[in-house]
């Protein structure tokens, strides 16, 4: 455990997460999250973790919908397969089908995942940049900044209808954002 | 007074429709905001959440809570599971076929609910009643 007497670090970045993650979003005038997506922490063998990294914000989603604030988001719990440590065809499936954002284009979704299952075979990362960047697309996002915690990877179709992706570094001390990598560069 | 012709009332037609479409598109302003997905690396330790009693987003561990829970401790078998009834869709899964299903019809929502009734707040903690 990590973070010295002022606490767990992993608490202090989900809490952050959950304070300044609608900010971040308002500034790069993205939509609001209607779906959020992490692990099933209850699989065999998984980890909590991005489950209750996500916590502060769902928590957070849930009060202003309480108190009569914009509708909640739905939360995804994605089901391991069950003869695989390190597979997740589940959600493979929904990227390369279009089904992680609404049809209606009205609504933005965040996936929480652990760092070993963002690169690689059966990462995340690769199958959204060929979605978002053409099927021969493939970038070395530094293995440094994946595995530096509440680092951010944005994906989206900008206004040119060109597919942009994008990698953050969040600071959880602050809460302010700074923009890495951007392809294709402006 | 002469009859406007077919041409101009078809020509205001329009120009007034545009207008109105202008005017409702200004008055959306997530017409505007474009949707994206967004990955994000899980924290260190998040799970220590669940361990601090004088988080107010804890509970107790839920090992020591929820007898054979099986596998891990998490937030989700806390107290905090009270508030996901507010939630106007609060669980659906995606299989490991990728399909969508509903988190009742996984009895998962129902041993939630289950869950929550045995909870209550005290004093910013929660414990069984």
């Amino acid at each position: 455990m990590k973070g010295g007497k002022e606490g767990p670090l992993g608490e202090k970045q989900a809490a952050s997460l959950g304070e300044h993650l609608e900010a971040f979003l308002e500034k790069g005038r993205f939509q609001r999250v209607v779906n959020v997506i992490t692990m099933d922490p209850r699989e065999p063998g998984s980890t909590p973790n991005p489950f209750d990294t996500l916590w502060p914000y769902l928590r957070k989603r849930a009060d202003q919908h309480a108190a009569g604030g914009p509708t909640g988001c739905d939360l995804y719990l994605v089901q391991r397969k069950t003869d695989s440590e390190d597979r997740w065809p589940g959600l493979m499936s929904l990227i390369e089908q279009n089904k992680l954002l609404p049809a209606d284009g009205r609504g933005s979704a965040i996936i929480c995942w652990t760092g070993e299952g963002l690169r690689g075979e059966g990462g995340i990362l690769d199958p959204l940049i060929r979605k978002y960047r053409g099927p021969d697309a493939a970038y070395s996002w530094s293995s440094d900044a994946i595995e530096r915690c509440a680092d951010l990877f944005v994906f989206y179709i900008d206004a040119n209808g060109q597919g942009v992706a994008e990698k953050w570094k969040f600071d959880h001390h602050t809460g302010e954002t700074t923009l890495m990598e951007k392809h294709p560069k402006d | 007074m002469k009859p406007s012709s077919p041409f101009l009332r078809t020509f205001t037609t329009l120009f007034i429709g545009a207008g109105v479409l202008a005017s409702l598109r200004a008055q959306d302003p997530a017409a505007d905001l474009r949707p994206a997905v967004i990955v994000l690396r899980h924290a260190e330790d998040a799970q220590e959440w669940v361990d601090k009693s004088e988080n107010p987003f804890s509970g107790q561990p839920a090992s020591d809570e929820t007898p054979g829970t099986d596998p891990w401790p998490s937030r989700i078998w806390t107290g905090q599971v009270p508030m996901w009834p507010e939630y106007h869709h609060p669980f659906v899964f995606i299989d490991h076929a990728g399909t969508i299903g509903d988190a009742e019809a996984n009895g998962f929502e129902i041993a939630l609910h289950g869950l929550s009734g045995n909870w209550q707040t005290a004093g910013g903690k929660k414990g069984r009643k």
